[in-house]
């Protein structure tokens, strides 16, 4: 059961409930072996691939020249055609955010990454990561040099602030965050970096500050910093040796440095606040869209208001402000066929008719759900196997076609059109470029974004048309900047699009004929510190559209009546030096290179050994390890002890366990064989130390079913051997163990348990001794637990379980404690059968608690409260008494990985007649039920 | 008491009996003969040239391959008589019979020697750079009688190579603190420029000459300590100063290489290699040879600054300064090689593959090719003409 416990990786998150990572894939993994890396991929990426290798040698070669460093060993580079099948990957154990763009694993120096259709980002996330690869490289081998143990690395703000100052310059996307941060006063400096941990502001503040560091002290400091790590212990002593000054004084320069940088904005610029109007409050809103049904406005947008992410209605007064809270249309996260929307990539669209289409995860693949506004019905639903990711569809005029763009198994971003009418579908483009956001301008012509740009100026985002029938290709801007998002005005002789010509994405405009003279001048209308994203008409002269301010994505109405000075400004375009292509570069000829399909090799991930002495037990040794192939599908777990006191006693005290778990497929399933011999106490069992010794095999098997339900199947078959008393009283058994169980967890989390969604478990087993008949029993398991959330950080949890085991020798259930049973001792209630039930009150207590000592100040965050009642009792063959509690605590998250608990109340005591006198008090650790 | 706590027990014992005698006192003491030429400090002479006048054939006889148990950074040997002197970055100094390999002494000390020690007499002058702290201790270690003589605690790491100077001894730490120091440990000047260095001095004809990150390359008049010039050159230099005649010649992070008039420091040309140089340039009688990160190797001329060759090896990264004779290159190669270049075309005439970094400068002493790699391992080569 140790085993058990320790290896059950088949599911998304550990123990009992959780979600799961399913694997819909079978991938046909291959390697691309060249001088300084093998690269792992599968499929029909293999131009991916090859063009990543090239990336990455490239890259090599320029990071041992700034690092001054070389990496001896072959680089594993996993690659992966889309984000949804990065988040397939076996590499890490848990479930992998949608926000992230690759991860290299520290402990096998693994890179993983997807390709998203953009070689721009591509080569951006491999620099990214093999700047961790070559920074912590380089810090193990100094260390280890200078003879320090090398289980040091710098503070995640320089890890990440490097990775990000090595491998990009700063884009609108670093400036956006870096602005609003300084010009909201929401920016801290090194000093108190702890309170920003792991946030994306932490990355590009690190990315500032050794900007600040190269421009006023040389980029030699820089590097000197990953140097001359191993001289101090304190990475802010090394900082004030490079720098020569306090941590103070360096925090003073920096936040100088920027306000210097940034304040001058305020005589032309403006917050999003005062150059529109904003329309939302509270929350994450995207991507808005108007549609006016029985003359009333309504915005539909994609917004995370409450932790899910989901499609709401925003009613609209004749002025249009909002007209109470919005509705909630489709709720997102919850359910497969709406696993996730992509708030920061796609966008969502509405066609004159009133049918609104949006992108989701569902299943393996993207698709495009079509839901009538009127009816607030599905009418429809688009995929198709070959097109993973899909983001921002657009409807033509007449609605009964829609263009978007989606990523194919190759990993090629490409423009499409369906016909909704005779669900056809059309690929206007087939290449490597970047090609996104179209948007039709006639039934025959999309205009839309592509790095496809070359001549003078080459890569960046521009605006390009493209004929449906012909697929004609052709220029419609030609800027030094990133364009998106473009979209023709009401009249159709203009286009609006975003542009970060100023640094940040602001909204300009173009005219636009189709088939006149190209225009050779764009136009500003907005003029903002921050971000503008996805505008879109609302009437004839309003933009709706999502703006970056004060570290949230509001809605904002800009009235296009009121440009004066916001279009002050134009740019000409000169597309005399626009021409020909610029094609993605391979290894030469002559570079190392080799194909090979991909073989297992194993690799040690984990391994402990511990020796300890119990009065009870004895002096015991044992050592437990694990092993996994490169990709992590395939993985070996050993666990080794003995429990012996006499030598003779060795050889029969050896406990040992093994298992394979197999993770490379959809069914996740492991098997193994077990050998444990020993005394042993089992809660479970009689109140007895007894004497066992058991062997046998198992196979369990998971079959997640979606993101949010599984099936888990398990067999085993042991040889027991029980002694209670030496001689006396002993039982022998050939123990087969069946079982079946349901899981379903959708559970949204705050910072001490569930404050959303539900969670379900229902088990059915079977245990019988098949040679002596000395144990036969079944298991019932049901376990319900349903959050119903009153606030953003408010819920109510309730938890129903009922536990069932009858028969001969069945093993009896427990609870008491902070965990169920609140009040009475910790797991002193037992009994074959039990129930149990809880409702509790979940609140904010205190949202930051700041401490400061004289030399540095320590932050806490999220302390919660709680109000509860639990009801249950536990029973073998008679019904007894039911056992109560009521009472109130707090929880507090340490670091993220542990909550403590402390609960004061009163235990109902005598069969539910009265409380306790006095109270009880809790102490413990755990997460919330 | 169980099995297992008496094999515990036994494993207790032993382990403290390997710690005990990690920490006994370490010795180095050398029984020698006179040696009229040793090689005494990083490039044996004040210019710092790399150049060992003979003719050196391709064919290898690997003589024995040693041990140090530690890491080197990219310095260079020591010889005197029959030893070779090698200091590692966990802080130690060994001595090894040149043509057995044998390990015949090691001074243990807790901290990291970063630059070559130096021989004056009979006395080794090491720099440790102590673990935590912003100081480094001058060691003077007798090596005849086997016993420390004096140590001088100065402010700041050394890190960059020592200079002797008659009997004295001349050292910059990476805060820019210049000293010279005569050999009982007794500062005779001391001079702080407001910036870091990293690169190694070279002296010439009464004066000290160095670079500093900020692009600056500065002339010190050795006896008295005062600035004859400072001079703006570049954006940054890391790599060391080489002197022949009336020029030095230094190259920059940006990879380009100049020859600076050492009179005045003006300079007289300049070549761009294109990418970042960490190393001192190797001078013969007529022409300078240099590799940069990217793996490529340069012979220009001295006197104009044109090009003879350059040779691009893949995959290499040079970052320990080559030794030069009369006919190859001997460079290595960080990224697990060691090269036998033929100075008159670039081409290798022979590579050493290893299975770890290089980083030290190649030696050779009476006919025996030195290199040194990852984790403190020495390979002593015949050369065979």
């Amino acid at each position: 059961m140790i085993l058990l416990c320790f290896t059950d990786l088949t599911k998304g998150q550990f123990y009992y409930f959780g979600r799961n990572k399913v694997q819909y894939e079978d991938f046909d993994w291959k390697v691309l072996r060249t001088k300084h890396f093998n690269i792992y991929y599968y499929g029909e990426m293999e131009k991916i691939a090859e063009i990543g290798a090239f990336y990455a040698e490239e890259i090599y070669d320029e990071l041992k020249v700034k690092l001054n460093h070389v990496v001896t060993r072959k680089i594993p580079l996993i690659f992966y055609n889309t984000s949804l099948h990065f988040q397939q990957t076996n590499v890490t154990p848990g479930l992998i955010p949608e926000g992230v763009g690759g991860f290299f694993e520290f402990l096998k120096g693994r890179v993983v990454l997807p390709s998203t259709g953009s070689l721009k980002d591509f080569r951006h996330v491999i620099r990214h990561e093999l700047v961790h690869v070559f920074m912590t490289n380089k810090i193990y081998r100094t260390l280890s040099d200078h003879r320090i143990p090398p289980d040091m690395l710098p503070p995640l703000w320089f890890v990440e602030g490097l990775a990000e100052f090595l491998s990009t310059e700063v884009d609108a996307q670093a400036e956006m965050v870096m602005r609003d941060a300084v010009i909201n006063n929401y920016f801290v400096g090194l000093k108190d970096i702890f309170a920003i941990y792991g946030s994306f502001l932490m990355y590009k503040e690190g990315q500032s500050f050794l900007e600040f560091v190269a421009e006023n002290y040389g980029e030699e400091k820089v590097l000197i910093m990953v140097e001359n790590f191993w001289m101090y212990k304190n990475f802010n002593d090394l900082l004030e040796y490079l720098l020569g000054k306090k941590i103070e004084e360096i925090d003073n320069e920096w936040i100088y440095w920027l306000r210097k940088k940034y304040y001058p904005l305020f005589s032309e610029k403006l917050p999003h606040n005062m150059g529109a109007k904003k329309t939302t409050e509270k929350g994450f809103y995207f991507s808005p869209v108007h549609f006016n049904i029985d003359g009333k406005d309504y915005i539909y947008t994609s917004a995370n208001r409450d932790g899910y992410s989901s499609v709401y209605r925003i009613e609209l007064d004749e002025k249009y402000n909002p007209k109470g809270s919005p509705e909630l249309v489709i709720r997102g996260e919850k359910s497969d066929e709406f696993e996730s929307f992509h708030l920061f990539q796609s966008a969502i669209d509405i066609s004159n008719s009133g049918l609104l289409a949006l992108v989701t995860k569902s299943g393996p693949t993207d698709v495009i759900h079509f839901l009538n506004t009127s009816t607030q019905e599905l009418n429809k639903t688009f995929q198709r196997d070959y097109l993973i990711s899909i983001s921002s569809p657009k409807f033509s005029s007449n609605g009964a076609l829609i263009t978007f763009k989606a990523v194919d198994q190759k990993g090629f971003s490409d423009i499409y059109v369906y016909d909704l009418i005779n669900d056809s579908l059309d690929r206007l483009t087939n290449d490597y470029y970047d090609d996104k956001d179209p948007s039709f301008s006639n039934d025959d012509e999309i205009i839309f974004v592509s790095d496809r740009t070359a001549g003078k100026i080459e890569r960046k985002y521009n605006l390009f048309s493209i004929k449906v029938s012909s697929k004609k290709i052709s220029y419609l801007t030609y800027l030094d900047a990133n364009l998106s998002s473009p979209i023709l005005s009401p009249e159709k002789n203009e286009i609006y699009f975003t542009a970060d010509i100023d640094g940040v994405r602001n909204i300009w405009k173009m005219d636009y004929s189709p088939g006149a003279e190209k225009t050779d001048t764009v136009e500003r209308v907005s003029r903002f510190f921050t971000s503008s994203f996805d505008q879109r008409f609302l009437g004839k002269d309003k933009l709706i559209f999502t703006g970056f301010e004060n570290f949230s994505f509001q809605i904002y109405l800009k009235d296009l009546n009121k440009l004066s000075q916001d279009s002050a400004l134009a740019v000409a375009m000169d597309f005399s030096g626009a021409g020909g292509k610029w094609y993605h570069q391979l290894l030469a000829a002559d570079h190392e290179r080799e194909k090979l399909v991909y073989e297992k090799e194993y690799t040690l991930d984990y391994a402990a050994g511990v020796v300890s002495t119990d009065p009870v037990f004895g002096t015991q040794g044992g050592a437990i390890l694990s092993l996994s192939d490169l990709l992590g599908d395939d993985k070996y777990f050993f666990l080794l002890y003995n429990t012996a006191n006499v030598q003779s006693d060795f050889l029969k005290s050896f406990n040992v366990a093994i298992e394979r778990l197999d993770l490379s497929q959809r069914v996740n399933y492991g098997y193994g064989v077990f050998h444990f011999s020993g005394r042993r106490y089992d809660i479970r069992d009689s109140d007895e130390y007894y004497f066992e010794r058991i062997f046998g095999g198992f196979f369990r098997f998971n079959y997640p079913i979606s993101k949010f339900q599984r099936i888990e199947a398990m067999a085993s078959l042991a040889n027991s051997d029980k002694e209670v008393f030496a001689g006396i009283k002993q039982r022998k058994a050939v123990l087969l163990t069946n079982s079946v169980s349901f899981v379903h967890d959708n559970s949204l989390w705050g910072p001490s348990g569930p404050l959303d969604g539900s969670r379900l478990l229902f088990l059915l087993g079977y245990t019988s001794d098949i040679k002596f008949s000395n144990v036969n029993y079944f298991s019932l398991i049901a376990d319900m637990r349903y959050y119903y959330r009153i606030a953003l950080t408010t819920s109510i949890a309730t938890r129903l379980g009922f536990f069932y085991n009858e028969g001969k020798e069945a093993r009896r259930y427990f609870m008491g404690g902070s965990w169920d049973l609140r009040g009475w001792p910790r797991w002193a209630i037992r009994g074959e059968k039990m129930w149990l039930s809880s409702i509790e009150f979940r609140f904010p207590l205190i949202d930051a608690l700041y401490v400061k000592f004289p030399f540095f100040g320590l932050g806490f965050f999220g302390i919660r409260g709680a109000a509860f009642f639990d009801a249950g009792s536990a029973w073998d063959t008679e019904y007894k008494r039911t056992y109560g509690s009521v009472g109130g605590g707090i929880r507090f998250n340490l670091f993220g990985v542990l909550v403590l608990r402390y609960d004061i109340g009163k235990k109902i005591e005598n069969n539910f007649s009265n409380f306790q006198p006095g109270l009880f008090y809790q102490f413990f650790f755990g997460w919330d039920f | 008491m169980g099995f297992l706590k008496k094999f515990l027990n036994i494993l207790l014992i032993v382990c403290s009996l390997s710690v005990l005698s990690g920490c006994a006192k370490s010795i180095i003491k050398i029984v020698y003969q006179k040696d009229d030429n040793p090689v005494n400090m990083f490039a044996e002479t004040g210019e710092r040239n790399f150049y060992v006048p003979i003719t050196i054939g391709d064919s290898l006889s690997l003589i024995w391959e040693s041990d140090a148990h530690g890491s080197f950074n990219n310095s260079a040997f020591l010889f005197f008589d029959s030893t070779v002197i090698v200091h590692d970055l966990g802080g130690r100094v060994h001595t090894f019979n040149i043509h057995t390999g044998k390990q015949t002494g090691v001074l243990k000390n807790k901290g990291s020697v970063l630059s070559t020690p130096v021989l004056i007499n009979y006395t080794i002058i090491i720099p440790l750079v102590l673990t935590n702290k912003n100081k480094t201790e001058l060691i003077f270690y007798d090596f005849f009688n086997g016993k420390e003589l004096n140590v001088v605690e100065i402010d700041g790491r050394v890190i960059n190579q020592l200079l002797r100077i008659d009997d004295d001894i001349l050292l910059i730490t990476e805060e820019g603190t210049l000293k010279r120091i005569n050999s009982r440990g007794n500062e005779k000047w001391s001079i702080s420029f407001d910036s870091f260095i990293r690169s190694n001095p070279a002296y010439s004809s009464g004066k000290v000459f160095f670079a500093s990150i900020n692009g600056e390359f500065v002339c010190v008049n050795a006896e008295s300590s005062k600035i004859i010039y400072r001079k703006k050159i570049s954006s940054s230099f890391n790599g060391g100063v080489t002197i022949k005649n009336n020029n030095a010649f230094i190259a920059d992070t940006d990879g380009i290489i100049y020859s600076l008039r050492i009179s005045d420091g003006e300079i007289g040309w300049k070549y761009n290699t294109g990418s970042r140089i960490q190393i001192n340039p190797a001078l013969d009688s007529e022409n300078l040879f240099i590799g940069n990160l990217s793996g490529e190797i340069f012979s220009i001329t001295q006197k104009t600054g044109s090009l003879n060759w350059k040779e691009k090896f893949n995959g290499a990264v040079f970052n320990s300064t080559p030794l030069i004779t009369d006919n190859r290159i001997i460079i290595s190669n960080l990224f697990k090689s060691v090269l036998l270049i033929n100075k008159t075309d670039g081409k290798v005439s022979k590579e050493i593959s290893l299975n770890e970094r290089v980083k030290m400068t190649p030696a050779i002493k009476n006919n025996i090719l030195f290199f040194g790699y990852d984790r403190g391992t020495l390979r002593a080569y015949e050369i065979i003409n």
